[in-house]
């Protein structure tokens, strides 16, 4: 058995699973800290689920080693069942128990004894204090989904492994949700492991974020920094908008159409820059020319082409109204640089909330 | 709250492996009669049976079948769809009357339509005093088509009813909106999508027409059930009973196994409806004669029976004969039919958790050959027990549980879908989610799954319960000594012109065997 | 009713009901040996005197039944292994058929039968006596166009007025006799001149009684009894039984008969029940409730029958019934009558 000083509430170490001919994990790596919301964020089809599923024991990793608390629950001739690991489930149907009204059902998991008292404490958590004899059909799909963090938390587990959990909710609702559970897993002092496809919900909620891509972590850490500190053009793409064009560096520069910058690079660069730290101005003899516009209210989004064959897109005040045609000054206010060759973009997504097809019930 | 202490576990059997093993065990025992039939067929049909005798056996098998199975696809798709898609009013009423007459087993359904006639016969009353004559007695094809489809009717009408409830209205407005017409969108929309129940139910139909011994018999139409019992009852050589119960089978797995093929290639998936279609307005007069439509299949299938035995019951009992009461007959016929439901209720639960679940050849396997041993005819497997159990099993010869076996092999794709049904709608989610909350395998499973497979397990054991109740040939040939059923009672009581007490057990059969239907009614209407 | 409570419901109902079920089919394999019956007479013909047997006796008694040819088939297939110890059966041919596998009948117990109804090497035992006879419609035929024997039936008047069972056990007994009587070819003529007349196929006796007395054929051939039964329960009143008097096989004596297996343990228990159904008790109960010949202990038969020893019958050794049966079976299928 192993006890190692590693007492993180869960880390998973190399694991690697395929299905048939499809690798799922190659060489997942992950570490959680106590008290905190990881999200891994990833395209549909990289495997986060399936990472999930072998976190909760419900799949076996081919290889690899996962441990909870410190104690290996994955790992060479080890296999904790999922009863035994104390890691909570909110399943993306939210699986409740249709036959059990929303008391009985958060307390599934809970021994005899102080089970009423636990049952009424984390109802009251969630805010369904009075729901307690209702059964899961008569409930809307946020309060069904409410039941089914309070039922995995009731135990106590040392993790809890959210699949989409938000991911059959509209989506004014599912800003709301969102918001709320957060602030109870904050309150509960639960650690937390959502995955998601929805940058947006990734960026909002999360303490730490892990970017997934092709069955591996591609990057790790706070939300902020990821987003402005982008390992690969692959993340810098997938989170947040993003234009890339190729350029020279050399001598310690630099040079772009909209300015010159500093680098330790040289040689042949890819530079990536956001349309938010682009700003344009109207100006008659600009480098710039804008080729379409999209007006949003509370700011615009132009498209600029430059010399040199780069298209730019900038995020800027709605003012002044600027129209395709329109010749503009530009002026960035930073940009990466990255040595890799251009990745190809990411899978286009599939829209969230689509009905599921179903199967037609042949009766005997 | 501490961590358990994990214990390490080398691989072990995942719980799915038992459900395999379990299911295998379940299905071990239909090698039997599978077995002893194949070898029928070598031993039994080359040497002893003429070629000739056989085809004609097969074309008037063929024909009846043929010819039920149109008759009561279209009787009962027409009653299911009074029910499921008008404003008729009384639906509820409707639909009990309608699925009734499953309770009549075939043979009862014969003897009253032969009481019902000839010159003292109900019927023959209502014509003489319409001004018409009377009716001789009815046999051979149109006698056994009548009854047979008059009793088949509330399968289809039970197969086809979920799917009527289920059509997708959109659909069939996408294509009046492309300038279909009513016709042209029944025929090129709406019977598509209700292809799969109505190709089930007849696929149920036709077997049952195979299989059925009683009305045939009783109305002497030459089909392979009768000859074969002919055959058994009227020789001491078995080989040719036994042959010809090859035969019977074999083209009776066949048909099951090509519906399976091409349900396969037509799996039919459709968004789910978001709503159900307005019910057509029938109008007055389209109430009346739907209702009218109903009442005369009601008449027919059920009241004329149930007239017919009363009326057997009452002149015996005028005349004073001394009739006892059958309770003993009463309690087998009970005894017998719930530990057949039981029985078949434990034996389907791994069989239907390992073909919900898996999608592969091993479950289609599984599924296949409960469906073949369900489409083999009773009298072939009854037969082919025997031969089983003397040569092979002798301490299981001639006793109930050999009985209750061959029931539950035979009756157990009735249970069979309606539990899958039900555990369908089990996602595997919940069963994750009880495992993530502590709880063990075999707890989950206690827990969670049965529980929520239990209305189906219930309805289909009262399916089972119900047809082992009316089941006549494997009784008759596998029954322990002194184990008379109720069924057995009214086919030997009338055979010998014991009306009175025939009638009284025909109505106890039929008064019982109603009563599972209120569960099975209950579980395929509220969806 | 919420689903919850809907789906405990069945889980409180079923779960016992699977278990005691288990329990129950395991608890089905042992019982002591009680006297075993193999009876090819019908429950409603035999029950009430077996349930009397077995009150004044005491024994334990386990009845099966079955078609007599069927249980003859069935006690030839199980062999010497067979649990069963008497073998009570319908007709003579049944029993000619399992005499290999019956012992051979004390003689205090048998002589108590005129020797024509039982076997000659006292394997089996007439317990009562059957009449072929012919059932007519008094409105339809007049008494002096009745036939005199199974020849006169083959007058064209009669087509489309004749009821048959021909796959009824004692129409096949008859047609053996008829074998054993006349030869085959006779036989095989007869039958077809029989089915040219188109006579009306029932699958039984009793049907083609019920048959003539509601107009329905004019005549029928079937079993003595059928007639006196649907009298008692209220119908029966325009039809009536005509006894053939040419001596020929239509006017067939057939004992119903019994015998007791040769692998038997209770052989004693076996000859018991024999006496029984030769005793008084059991004779009468022929004579008044099945409306059959008593054979023995000197009881009457039905007021309205003629005695046994009046009606003319064919000279053959019932004993040998059996050897023409499976034959009769092929006359009639190549006669065209199934």
């Amino acid at each position: 058995m192993n006890s190692s000083a590693d007492h993180r509430p869960l880390s998973a170490r190399a694991l690697h699973k395929s299905f048939d001919a499809t690798v799922a994990l190659d060489d997942f790596n992950l570490e959680v800290e106590s008290g905190s919301l990881l999200t891994v964020l990833g395209p549909s089809g990289v495997g986060k689920t399936t990472a999930l599923r072998i976190l909760a024991g419900f799949e076996m990793p081919d290889s690899g080693t996962v441990r909870v608390n410190g104690q290996t629950v994955n790992g060479p001739g080890i296999f904790v069942p999922p009863e035994r690991r104390q890691v909570g489930m909110v399943f993306q149907d939210y699986a409740l128990f249709p036959h059990l009204n929303v008391a009985r059902n958060v307390a599934y998991g809970l021994d005899a004894r102080h089970r009423d008292l636990r049952v009424s404490q984390v109802l009251e958590m969630v805010g369904l204090a009075g729901f307690e004899k209702r059964m899961p059909h008569e409930l809307s799909a946020g309060q069904q989904q409410r039941v089914a963090l309070a039922r995995a938390l009731a135990p106590g587990p040392q993790v809890i492994l959210a699949d989409e959990p938000f991911s059959n909710l509209d989506a004014a609702l599912r800003k709301r949700l969102r918001a709320e559970v957060r602030s109870i897993l904050r309150e509960a002092r639960t650690t937390t492991i959502m995955v998601t496809h929805d940058q947006e919900e990734a960026l909002a909620v999360s303490d730490q974020l892990a970017l997934m891509n092709e069955g591996r972590v591609v990057q790790t850490g706070p939300p902020d920094h990821v987003y402005r500190n982008p390992a690969t053009s692959w993340v810098a793409e997938f989170l947040g908008d993003a234009d890339f064009f190729d350029a020279h560096a050399k001598g310690g520069r630099i040079t772009t159409p909209f300015g010159t910058f500093p680098t330790t690079r040289s040689g042949k660069v890819k530079v990536m820059v956001r349309p938010e730290s682009v700003t344009v101005f109207p100006h008659a003899q600009g480098v710039a020319v804008v080729t379409y516009r999209e007006f949003f209210g509370h700011d615009q989004l132009l498209s600029v082409k430059l010399p040199g064959k780069i298209t730019l897109r900038a995020r800027c005040w709605p003012q002044p109204a600027l129209a395709p045609g329109d010749r503009v000054a530009v002026s960035v206010d930073g940009i990466h640089i990255f040595d890799e060759p251009q990745a190809p973009p990411a899978p286009p997504e599939t829209p969230p909330g689509t009905p599921l097809p179903q199967r037609v019930v042949i009766p005997r | 709250m501490g961590v358990a202490r994990p214990v390490p576990r080398l691989r072990a059997l995942p719980p799915n492996t038992w459900w395999w093993v379990l299911a295998g065990v379940v299905m071990l025992p239909a090698a039997a009669p599978l077995g002893v039939l194949a070898y029928g067929l070598v031993s039994g049909v080359v040497t002893t049976v003429p070629v000739g005798r056989l085809l004609e056996l097969a074309a008037n098998t063929g024909a009846l079948a043929g010819a039920v199975t149109a008759t009561s696809l279209i009787i009962g798709g027409a009653s299911a769809w009074l029910v499921s898609r008008t404003d008729l009013p009384g639906k509820r009423l409707a639909t009990v009357l309608v699925i009734t007459p499953f309770a009549v087993p075939s043979f009862v359904g014969a003897l009253t339509l032969l009481g019902a006639t000839g010159a003292d016969g109900i019927l023959s009353a209502v014509f003489t005093w319409l001004g018409g004559g009377a009716i001789g007695y009815p046999s051979g094809f149109w006698a056994a088509w009548l009854v047979l489809s008059l009793i088949s009717v509330p399968l289809v009408h039970l197969a086809v009813t979920p799917a009527m409830h289920s059509l997708n209205p959109s659909l069939e407005e996408a294509a009046r909106g492309l300038g279909a017409g009513r016709l042209k969108v029944f025929w090129t929309v709406t019977l598509p999508q209700l292809r799969p129940s109505l190709t089930a139910g007849a696929l149920l139909v036709g077997l049952y027409t195979l299989s059925d011994f009683g009305a045939v018999s009783l109305l002497r139409y030459d089909t392979f059930t009768r000859a074969i019992y002919l055959e058994y009852a009227g020789r001491i050589d078995r080989r040719p009973a036994l042959g010809l119960a090859a035969v019977l089978a074999a083209v009776a797995v066949i048909l099951v196994w090509v519906e399976r093929s091409t349900r396969a290639k037509g799996v039919w998936f459709t968004a789910r409806p978001r709503r159900t279609a307005p019910p057509v307005r029938l109008g007055r007069f389209g109430k009346v004669i739907g209702w009218g439509f109903l009442g005369s299949l009601v008449t027919l299938s059920l009241l004329i029976p149930i007239a017919v035995l009363s009326a057997w019951m009452l002149r015996g009992l005028l005349s004073g004969t001394l009739v006892d009461a059958p309770w003993a007959e009463v309690g087998r016929s009970i005894w017998v039919a719930v530990l057949a439901a039981s029985v078949a209720a434990l034996a389907v639960t791994p069989l239907a958790m390992v073909t919900t679940r898996y999608r592969n050849r091993w479950a289609g396997l599984l599924e296949g050959g409960a469906w073949s041993l369900y489409g083999v005819p009773h009298i072939a497997t009854g037969m082919a027990m025997i031969v089983f159990s003397l040569r092979l099993a002798r301490p299981l010869y001639q006793t109930l549980a050999l009985l209750i076996g061959v029931y539950v092999i035979m009756f157990l794709p009735q249970i069979l879908g309606p539990s899958r049904d039900s555990l369908g709608r089990v996602s595997p989610s919940m069963e994750e989610a009880s495992r993530s909350l502590g709880r063990s395998p075999a707890r989950t499973f206690m827990t969670v799954t049965l529980p929520l497979m239990a209305p189906g397990l219930l309805s289909g054991a009262a399916l089972v319960f119900l047809t082992t109740l009316r089941e006549l040939p494997a009784t008759l040939l596998l029954r322990p000594a002194g184990f008379e059923t109720l069924a057995i009672r009214v086919w030997s009581a009338t055979g010998e012109g014991f009306y009175t007490q025939g009638a009284v057990a025909g109505l106890l059969l039929l008064l019982i065997a109603a009563l599972p239907l209120a569960v099975v009614a209950r579980h395929e209407l509220i969806r | 009713m919420s689903s919850e409570s809907f789906a405990r419901r069945c889980g409180r109902i079923l779960l016992p009901a699977l278990l005691t079920a288990g329990l129950l089919i395991g608890a089905c394999g042992g019982a002591d040996d009680p006297l075993l019956i193999y009876s090819g007479r019908g429950e409603e013909l035999v029950g009430p005197l077996i349930e009397e047997f077995r009150r004044s006796s005491g024994l334990e008694v386990e009845v099966r039944y079955a078609g007599s040819t069927e249980l003859a088939s069935t006690l030839l297939e199980e062999g010497s292994g067979t649990e069963a110890d008497v073998f009570l059966a319908q007709d003579p041919a049944s029993l000619g058929l399992a005499a290999p596998l019956l012992a051979t009948l004390p003689s205090e117990v048998v002589e108590a039968v005129p020797p024509r109804f039982r076997d000659r090497d006292q394997r089996w035992v007439g317990v009562s006596g059957r009449i072929r006879t012919i059932v007519y419609d008094r409105d339809q035929v007049l008494v002096s166009d009745l036939p005199a024997g199974i020849d006169d039936l083959l007058d064209p008047r009669w087509t489309g007025m004749i009821g048959v069972a021909p796959t009824n056990g004692s129409f096949l007994a008859f047609v053996a006799a008829m074998i054993l009587d006349r030869g085959e070819a006779a036989t095989l003529d007869w039958l077809k001149e029989l089915a040219a007349l188109d006579p009306l196929d029932y699958p039984k006796n009793s049907p083609i009684v019920a048959a003539a007395d509601a107009g329905e054929v004019g005549l029928g051939l079937v079993n003595h009894y059928y007639l006196l039964r649907l009298q008692a329960e209220g119908g029966g009143k325009r039809a009536a039984n005509h006894f053939l008097s040419a001596g020929d096989p239509g006017s067939l004596v057939m004992p119903s008969g019994v015998g007791v297996l040769s692998g038997s343990d209770q052989s004693e228990d076996a000859h018991r029940f024999i006496e029984f159904l030769l005793s008084e008790t059991a004779q009468r109960h022929f004579a008044e409730q099945t409306y059959e010949y008593p054979l023995a202990a000197g009881v009457r038969p039905a007021a309205s029958l003629p005695p046994i020893d009046t009606i003319p019958t064919p000279r053959i050794d019932l004993s040998d019934l059996h050897t023409a049966l499976e034959r009769a079976t092929d006359l009639v299928a190549e006669a065209g009558l199934l």
